[in-house]
């Protein structure tokens, strides 16, 4: 399926290993935990990147002692209304500073594109049929309320409170 | 009261903007009604029995002059020319069409208001005191840090896909009229005893519905300025630890009851420990705090005596006036004013409900003796919070030819009722009509008022949107083989006594509910103790002398 990063499509390159076969000698993988634990020692020297998806019930603290040398989380959710999620990815962005690549993959509505923005996404795996909705419904709110959301993620939502002060503080001056 | 600036102002515009698109989309049939429903909830219109109802967010219970006559001319155009406030301290429009909803949206914006986040599973209209900033009793104001809260909970990136709803409220005196004891967060503003310096007592897991639960203390005492990233701390929790795989269990005090108090504590103060807030968020807050607290600033009061001689001999001479000045106006803070409770509730009347006049009255009234404000309150009233008491009798002569002087307030006539099988799609039974018919069995004002304080909650369903489970007389509508059947419960409170009320024995037919309520009454008055409450006494004697009363007699 093809990504959404930013308004731009780009190709999914990863290659996703099923459960009995073995891992490929080359290419940038996405594997489930699972196999992350089993094989994480022999990954580490592959020069093509090495992702994983979590379900939405595996927390994002099982991933601490890999996230410097992961370039991807792919968090999966099973229903959009499941938010969980998106405190996953907020985790690794504010707490564990992730630098890497967190993709959004499974049932998704395009409406959520600005969430998931802020709280870290930075790719959506969007089905071909739906990229037209998805475009469509990028009218997106160029405000937000929330402080500490999606400043490194895509161009960010002004801060309304942000903004107040440093209108306050012009103002002041 | 608070003001929009120009960021609040386009957030509203946009979402307007946004939601517009989408009932474009919808009216084209490019979205189906499933893809539709999650967006239409994310801007309070429901499909309920008969039409869709808008909910409408009426930011902790205030509002302007301008804003109640925007909501009458809404009534007017696009309703039937009524609306309906809640125990939300909202208003519902019951019968908008959904090709009009983009334009009340916008109107709605031009007067500062919305419907975001009344409904679906995110943190809902954030609810108060309707005496806030006016109570004699109030430790400190809380408006401002509902304001906070509103514009934090408004779109949040992380909490706007919860496993369920989240209700907040915030109280600032110690006397309870928010219920903060059963909301999914209660905040209690109270002083540290040793340093003098606000705070706030955080209380987690309250809340009605199927399974009620009175919330549990998780802090004793937070500092002011941490309040955004402990809130945070909560939801973060309860968004990842909450259930999703069955939503009868999916309220926050689920959550709290399965992992136990002590456990959910220690798991927020983590959370709260590893992500605490930054200097800049304590700053931001602190100064957002201050910019909002300007706008809810005392309005100019007047130095008046503590009596006012004109008043006093109304209140002596007309015996209709007096029963409404005690019922219905409560101790202001300021020396010479008086806070005025707008009855909802007239004879036989539906609870909550006032036609487009009302409003319109309301809102002139508003602006002549109150300052142009108006409250709703939880128990479906309104209040107009800084009336002179040389005006009250003046307000009142206005009120009361207009349906809104009926004086009950507190009283028994002043029944909580969800709207039930008239209006919704998940109720088992009527519950408007049974509140009409109570109403009208106890008109007699005297008698009301003999009986003293009663608060009586009517829910047509298990959802428990009309409180019973914590009205001192609450009423419950189950469908039993296809016949409404009423069971009740006695006892229950949402005062800082919270307590829920312990069902009493068998339902009731609709028939044969008044009856009932009427034989637990007298059991009361026959057997109160002096100046004792009826919640007083139900929890001194127990269920057995009513029980005895209701059911010893029944043949077989």
């Amino acid at each position: 399926m093809p990504l959404l990063r930013g308004d731009q499509v780009v190709a999914d390159e990863r290659v996703r290993v099923p459960v009995d076969a073995p891992v490929p000698a080359a290419g940038p993988l996405l594997l489930d935990l699972a196999r992350l634990t089993a094989e994480a020692e022999h990954l580490w020297h592959r020069p093509d990147g090495v992702g994983v998806e979590l379900l939405p019930a595996q927390p994002v603290e099982a991933l601490e002692d890999w996230l410097d040398r992961l370039d991807l989380v792919a968090l999966r959710f099973p229903a959009f209304t499941d938010g969980r999620p998106f405190s996953s990815a907020r985790i690794l962005r504010a707490r564990y500073r992730f630098g890497g690549e967190i993709r959004a993959v499974g049932r998704l509505i395009p409406d959520q594109a600005q969430f998931l923005r802020q709280c870290g996404f930075t790719t959506i795996e969007v089905d071909d049929a739906d990229l037209p909705r998805w475009r469509a419904a990028q009218v997106r709110m160029s405000l937000t309320y929330q402080l500490g959301y999606a400043e490194s993620a895509g161009p960010p939502a002004l801060s309304v409170f942000r903004a107040r002060h440093a209108r306050s503080g012009r103002a002041a001056a | 009261m608070y003001r929009y600036d120009e960021f609040d102002e386009a957030f509203v515009r946009e979402r307007t903007r946004q939601f517009r698109n989408q009932v474009a989309r919808r009216l084209r049939g490019e979205l189906s009604e499933e893809e539709f429903r999650p967006l239409r909830l994310m801007n309070g219109l429901y499909l309920q029995l008969h039409a869709y109802m808008l909910r409408v967010a009426i930011p902790y219970g205030v509002l302007s002059a301008r804003q109640m006559r925007q909501l009458a001319m809404i009534a007017e155009r696009w309703d039937k020319g009524y609306g309906h406030f809640t125990t939300r301290q909202n208003i519902q429009f019951n019968w908008p069409a959904l090709k009009d909803v983009p334009d009340i949206l916008d109107a709605l914006a031009d007067v500062e208001m919305h419907a975001i986040q009344t409904s679906g599973n995110c943190i809902r209209n954030v609810t108060t005191d309707q005496w806030a900033g006016v109570a004699a009793d109030e430790v400190a104001d809380p408006r401002p840090w509902c304001e906070l809260l509103r514009q934090w909970s408004s779109l949040h990136p992380e909490f706007s896909f919860l496993p369920r709803k989240f209700k907040i409220a915030v109280t600032g005196s110690p006397h309870d009229r928010a219920a903060v004891k059963v909301h999914d967060i209660g905040l209690r503003m109270h002083r540290d005893p040793a340093t003098g310096e606000a705070g706030f007592e955080v209380i987690v897991g309250g809340g009605q519905g199927r399974t009620p639960m009175i919330g549990k203390t998780i802090r004793g005492f937070l500092p002011l300025h941490q309040l955004l990233p402990y809130l945070s701390a909560i939801m973060r929790v309860y968004n990842r630890h909450g259930r999703r795989d069955n939503k009868y269990k999916a309220r926050i005090k689920i959550l709290v009851h399965e992992l136990g108090q002590g456990e959910f504590t220690r798991e927020v103060e983590a959370e709260f420990a590893r992500d605490p807030g930054t200097d800049e968020v304590y700053a931001l807050t602190e100064a957002e705090i201050s910019r909002i607290a300007r706008h809810f600033a005392p309005p100019p009061y007047e130095r008046l005596a503590e009596r006012h001689p004109r008043h006093d001999a109304r209140v002596f001479a007309s015996q209709d006036f007096a029963r409404w000045v005690r019922s219905n106006t409560a101790r202001h803070k300021v020396q010479g004013y008086a806070i005025v409770n707008v009855s909802l509730k007239p004879t036989g009347g539906i609870p909550g409900d006032a036609d487009a006049a009302q409003m319109r009255l309301l809102a002139d009234l508003a602006e002549r003796y109150s300052h142009g404000e108006i409250r709703v309150t939880h128990h479906q009233n309104l209040v107009l919070p800084d009336v002179r008491l040389g005006d009250l009798f003046a307000l009142w002569e206005e009120l009361e030819p207009a349906g809104l002087g009926t004086p009950n307030v507190g009283l028994l006539g002043d029944i909580i009722a969800c709207p039930g099988m008239d209006y919704c799609s998940l109720a088992t039974a009527r519950s408007i009509p049974i509140a009409q018919a109570i109403s009208r069995r106890f008109q007699d004002l005297d008698r009301q008022r003999e009986i003293g304080p009663l608060e009586i909650k009517i829910s047509g369903c298990i959802n428990a949107c009309g409180h019973h489970h914590v009205g001192h007389i609450g009423i419950l509508g189950v469908d039993k083989q296809g016949r409404e059947l009423y069971q009740v419960t006695l006892g229950g409170s949402a005062a800082e006594d919270a307590s829920l009320g312990s069902i009493v024995g068998p339902g009731f037919s609709a028939d044969a509910v008044v009856d009932a309520i009427e034989t637990i009454v007298a059991t009361y008055l026959d057997q109160r103790q002096d100046g004792e409450t009826f919640l007083a006494f139900t929890h001194r004697a127990g269920l057995k002398p009513f029980k005895e009363a209701l059911y010893a007699a029944a043949p077989g």
